[in-house]
């Protein structure tokens, strides 16, 4: 590496460097957006399958959890926009969560289910897994390489 | 003294230093190897210059396991970014040819 550096070609190396760290820091929107996928999976098995595959879904979403959780902690960078929605988007999918046992708990019915209670137990999947998704899509969006990401932290 | 290149900073403006302030700024923390690879320079060169960063109150050093596996994690300290968002505002005067206010 070259010991002096000149003003363009130090902007270029800054340049260089953030797309690179920019590209490697993207898993975190990747797995977002799985997870939000899988959830929804999960809860449509949850609250429209038999009891068999309850059981395989119960199974397979914790073993992807904990595979989730083993890849995020391998990853050697972080970024900023995850960093900075890790709160509201796991808040919200606690809540969204919450929403869909209580609703599989109390408000489906366990039998006599028509065409509405399934549409209805489909949104339920559907909106549980959305804050994952849009937090995925957010964190994917922000950290493109068309984005500049000037504005990503407010700290630029 | 007039002219924008006066204030740069002598910490930053160095090429590995620069890389590393770049790459931390884009990150909120960056392991070191990841650091290492992504700047392409040995294990003993990335520890000096980031023991000068860490000196100047730049860098932000962490050390910790994963299971039995060391790791350090790197981040810029509030300081550190204010220095690197200066620097390069230094950097574009001097290439746009803006003079100072």
């Amino acid at each position: 590496m070259q010991e002096e550096i000149d003003p363009r070609g130090a902007l270029d190396e800054i340049e260089r460097v953030r797309a690179n760290v920019r590209r490697s820091s993207r898993w975190a929107g990747r797995l977002l957006l799985v997870m939000g996928v899988g959830s929804i999976a999960y809860w449509a098995a949850m609250l429209l399958g038999p009891g068999a595959v309850q059981t395989v879904a119960g199974w397979g979403w914790g073993l992807f959890v904990v595979s989730a959780i083993i890849f995020a902690f391998r990853q050697g960078v972080y970024d900023p926009v995850t960093h900075r929605l890790q709160w509201p988007v796991t808040g919200l999918y606690a809540l969204t969560t919450i929403g869909a046992v209580l609703f599989g708990l109390y408000v489906l019915p366990e039998d006599d289910r028509g065409p509405g209670w399934v549409a209805a137990a489909v949104a339920v999947s559907v909106i549980a897994g959305l804050p994952l998704i849009i937090g995925g899509w957010r964190v994917l969006h922000l950290t493109s390489d068309r984005h500049d990401g000037r504005e990503v932290d407010g700290r630029r | 003294m007039t002219h924008p290149r006066h204030a740069l900073d002598e910490v930053i403006h160095a090429p590995v230093r620069l890389s590393i302030m770049a790459a931390l700024a884009a990150a909120e923390k960056a392991d070191f190897r990841f650091l290492r690879d992504t700047i392409e320079v040995s294990d003993s060169l990335l520890s000096k210059h980031i023991v000068i960063l860490e000196e100047a109150g730049y860098v932000h050093v962490e050390k910790g396991f994963v299971g039995k596996r060391p790791r350090t994690w790197l981040s810029l300290t509030p300081r550190g970014r204010e220095a690197f968002t200066k620097y390069t505002e230094v950097l574009r005067q001097i290439t746009e040819g803006i003079p100072r206010a």
